[in-house]
């Protein structure tokens, strides 16, 4: 579904819209009333994305509230959280994206760096597991290294986070380096600012969660780099809704106005960013395909026992 | 098989204590001050103690929005409720008659640890997990709070200290003159029982966690390795004694301060960093009332190898009571108390680290109250449930033993109607009974009575010298079993000579007390009730400490005389107004060893 999705959208010019049974249909006598979107439309994002569609909702001029995955959908809302989270047969159109990224407390970088050969990677991170910061080339009172990831089984960035270290973990236990392990992207970067560099040193995530902490983390005395894998999987993020007036919210996700929301919010719209992405984010790497099913219950199992 | 956390956390949850400074375990009645109009309907909150004064604040605030869900008002009221017998109760079923009022739909313990434990106890009994959806209200980590001379005498705040430091001072026969301070005499250590605090249980790991030179959770070979074993036993070694709550310690020390011998109580105390800000106001138990700070502040120590934090979660529970309208008000209510930046800056004025990562962390945690925002430099992890049940167990192994008596009163008036148609010597009896689980066998105990002239002119008999209770648990049980009430009170002379018998055996390598439960005011003869004379006897030993922890029992004992002793003594005054609630309250005092 994930792949049709894109499909839709790297051959679609403007607008992403795929409409399903019983959404609007275009023209007729609701034209003159898609031309507005109802004010009482509401636009419901995952947490990780909140501050993008707060964004977006103020320009589209509707209200704006955070969906969980598992819930059910308003029936006057549009939601927009990863394909892979929304609910079995729904029929999404993407509307942005993120990379997964890797990231950390900038006193960590020069380190990574030297123990690294210059690359912050998912091999420098598996390498990093289970020794002291002081093998590292960091300084003794860091303790040991520290990891933080979301629980790969509670959602599709968790899952692609987790898909992007796996690989590089050999035989490798991270049980032991595993020091934040929260139930989201959203909740791993905020626990990350507030806990500090004493319970995470490096996180692996969606780059729009870090983007969300950046700001927080500089308030708290702290700067968050970023490390892009030279290929690794993106997180797509898709807008479903049925209601009446869902359809043309749906489509206005995908407008210049939006899509410069979303950029300066961390969060890459599909066609790609509409302006500068807030500093530190840069170029990411190649997108891989999405995990096929066989895949994803190898690493849900690989998660369960290695973590 | 059940955890022995969990027995003790239902210990906890039938325990009444006085509240306190701090994350402790110390259980509190519901005290809702926030009244339901007529036709709304109720979100009950239970929060830890420390947090009560501040939600209920912003509790009121949201109420005054009149926020109705589904066309119904609601209203959120709060209850306190400590760590622990939150945790027993959700894991238990809540009771329905209403005495540890309305089962909540937010919970808020100090930790995150204890809504893993409701979850791990409903998986042993195959029920679901309820306490998973939750968001940080706000967070404080467990620290050494030092007064600052002594810090400064271990380098601070340049150096890095931690535990291994103290277990060298608290090792050196110099003590303090190790140091060039031999003018503060040995190291004295001040830590609550992890059985009935969170400050406690996080010192306990944090010490274990050192000892075996680990950052990652421990495991049950670190917990059972020996050398683990003889550093904890060296650190616990220095504990003037323990306690359910770290607010005992901080009064003491202030009271101490005021009287201006700063560095005699305590050398240091595993609190949390809020509590450092509280002592340095002048004001431990965090009253709001206008104070004089201490002439001799207090520092924090974060220990280099690492610490834990008290995170302070706020809940809304998946339970079967907890319906739509009820759920979706809770969680609105923590969305206010957590996202809006002005209500976390108002964290920050209680002394905790706001929970909304938004909120920088700001004054009062700050270098003026000798506080680093950028430390700890680590976490460390709460261990599994099986590992955390075996280090409490290796901890009442390890701990430093006490040496103590108890001296119960049997006056006339213990014979009077107490409750539930029993005597209040009765239900003393029974709390005396149930105590004798909570010592170790190596724990020393005697037991004493009082009323007067019990034995010619002499008010207090010793029935049972102090030794070890594996020999003496059977004759102190017959004993008690066997006493009968009558007589006078003679409060003070018995008290000075059960104190004067610890001190001529006193011992080192033990805490040393005296357990005095009294249920009225001293009648002896003429001369024998001057009070000054006992205060001045116990504060007059300050190399050989004798601790005295009197029960108030009953609503006729004599609170200031006995507030006077604990404080003399540098102890703590327990009160069972009620003395149907004696066992509990006795259970408390024994937390002390």
């Amino acid at each position: 579904l994930a792949g049709l999705v894109v499909g839709a959208v790297i051959l679609g010019v403007g607008f992403f819209v795929t409409r399903g049974p019983g959404q609007d249909t275009p023209g007729g006598s609701t034209t003159t009333t898609e031309a507005e979107i109802d004010s009482d439309v509401t636009l419901a994002c995952v947490e990780a994305i909140a501050p993008a569609c707060k964004g977006a909702a103020a320009v589209l001029g509707v209200a704006m509230t955070t969906w969980a995955p598992g819930s059910p959908v308003p029936e006057r809302g549009v939601v927009v959280a990863p394909v892979g989270d929304l609910p079995d047969g729904s029929s999404p159109t993407v509307v942005a994206e993120s990379p997964i990224v890797i990231a950390f407390w900038r006193t960590r970088l020069d380190p990574l760096v030297l123990s690294c050969d210059e690359s912050v990677d998912a091999a420098c991170v598996a390498g990093a597991l289970g020794r002291q910061w002081s093998e590292l080339n960091g300084a003794a009172d860091w303790g040991p290294f520290k990891l933080g990831l979301a629980d790969a089984t509670a959602g599709e960035p968790a899952l692609l986070a987790w898909s992007l270290l796996q690989p590089a973990l050999g035989s490798a236990d991270v049980a032991g380096g595993l020091r934040l392990r929260s139930g989201s992207d959203a909740s791993l970067m905020k626990d990350m600012v507030l806990f500090g560099d004493s319970r995470a040193d490096l996180v692996i995530t969606t780059e729009v969660a870090v983007a969300g902490q950046f700001e927080n983390a500089l308030s708290r005395d702290g700067r968050i780099e970023v490390s892009y894998p030279s290929q690794g999987p993106w997180v797509e993020y898709g807008a479903i809704g049925e209601g009446r007036g869902n359809g043309r919210l749906i489509e206005e996700l995908a407008s210049q106005a939006v899509a410069e929301a979303f950029t300066a919010a961390g969060l890459r719209p599909a066609a790609g960013p509409a302006g500068e992405l807030p500093e530190p984010l840069g170029e990411a790497g190649t997108k891989t395909p999405p995990p096929d099913d066989a895949t994803r219950g190898t690493l849900i199992s690989t998660w369960e026992d290695r973590t | 098989v059940r955890l022995r956390l969990l027995v003790l956390l239902a210990l906890v949850a039938s325990a009444c204590t006085f509240g306190g400074q701090g994350s402790d375990g110390g259980g509190l009645d519901p005290d809702a001050s926030i009244e339901v109009p007529g036709d709304c309907q109720e979100v009950p909150v239970h929060v830890s103690s420390e947090k009560v004064t501040l939600i209920t604040a912003l509790a009121e605030e949201f109420n005054a929005t009149n926020p109705e869900y589904d066309g119904t008002c609601v209203a959120v009221t709060v209850y306190r409720t400590a760590s622990g017998r939150g945790a027993a109760l959700l894991a238990e079923g809540w009771p329905e008659d209403g005495s540890a009022g309305p089962a909540p739909v937010l919970w808020s313990p100090a930790s995150s640890a204890w809504g893993a434990v409701v979850n791990e106890r409903l998986a042993q009994d195959g029920q679901p997990a309820i306490a998973t959806d939750f968001e940080r209200i706000m967070l404080t980590p467990l620290v050494l709070a030092m007064p600052r001379p002594m810090a400064e005498a271990l380098g601070w705040p340049e150096a890095e200290l931690g535990w291994a430091d103290i277990l060298e001072l608290a090792s050196n026969p110099e003590g303090w003159g190790s140091v060039g301070h031999p003018e503060w005499g040995a190291f004295r250590f001040g830590k609550t029982n992890p059985n009935f605090s969170t400050s406690g249980l996080s010192a306990t790991i944090a010490i274990y966690s050192a000892a075996a030179g680990s950052t990652a959770p421990l495991t049950l070979d670190q917990i059972a390795n020996p050398g683990v074993v003889e550093f904890v036993k060296g650190v616990e070694n220095a504990t003037v004694h323990y306690g359910d709550t770290t607010l005992t310690f901080l009064e003491n020390m202030l009271r101490e301060d005021q009287r201006g011998r700063p560095m005699r109580y305590a050398s240091a105390v595993a609190v949390e960093e809020v509590s450092v800000i509280a002592y340095n106001r002048g004001d431990p138990a965090d009253t709001g009332e206008a104070t004089t700070p201490p002439s001799v502040p207090l520092v924090a120590i974060y220990p280099k190898e690492g610490t834990l934090f008290s995170d302070n979660p706020a809940y809304v529970l998946d339970a079967p009571w907890v319906d739509e309208v009820a759920r979706q008000a809770a969680a609105e209510f923590r969305t206010f108390v957590v996202d809006d930046p002005e209500n976390q800056a108002r964290v920050l004025e209680f002394g905790f680290r706001p929970g909304n990562p938004a909120v920088a962390i700001g004054a009062p945690i700050d270098a003026s109250n000798g506080l680093d925002p950028t430390q700890p430099a680590t976490e460390l992890q709460v261990p599994e449930p099986a590992v955390l049940a075996a280090l409490i167990d290796s901890w009442e192994a390890n701990r430093k033993p006490a040496r103590v008596i108890m001296l119960l009163d049997v006056s006339g008036s213990m014979g009077e109607l107490g409750g539930e148609g029993r005597t209040k010597l009765d239900l003393a009896k029974e709390a005396v009974l149930a105590s004798l689980d909570q010592f170790k066998p190596e724990d020393e105990v005697g037991l004493w009575i009082f009323s007067t002239e019990l034995q010619g002119d002499q008010d207090y008999l010793e029935l049972v010298p102090p030794g070890p209770l594996t020999a003496n648990a059977g004759q102190i049980e017959q004993t008690v079993r066997g006493l009968v009430d009558g007589g006078g009170t003679g409060l003070y002379d018995s008290t000075a000579a059960a104190v004067q018998a610890v001190r001529e055996s006193f011992d080192q390598g033990r805490i040393n007390a005296v357990i005095l439960l009294s249920d009225g005011r001293c009648d002896d003869f003429e001369g024998q009730c001057e009070i000054d004379p006992l205060l001045e006897f116990l504060s007059s030993n300050e190399r050989d400490p004798v601790r005295v922890f009197p029960v108030a029992y009953g609503d006729d004992a004599d609170l200031d005389a006995l507030r006077a002793i604990a404080e003399s003594s540098q102890a703590r005054l327990y009160q069972a107004t009620d003395p149907t609630t004696i066992r509990q309250v006795f259970e408390q005092v024994v937390s002390n060893f």
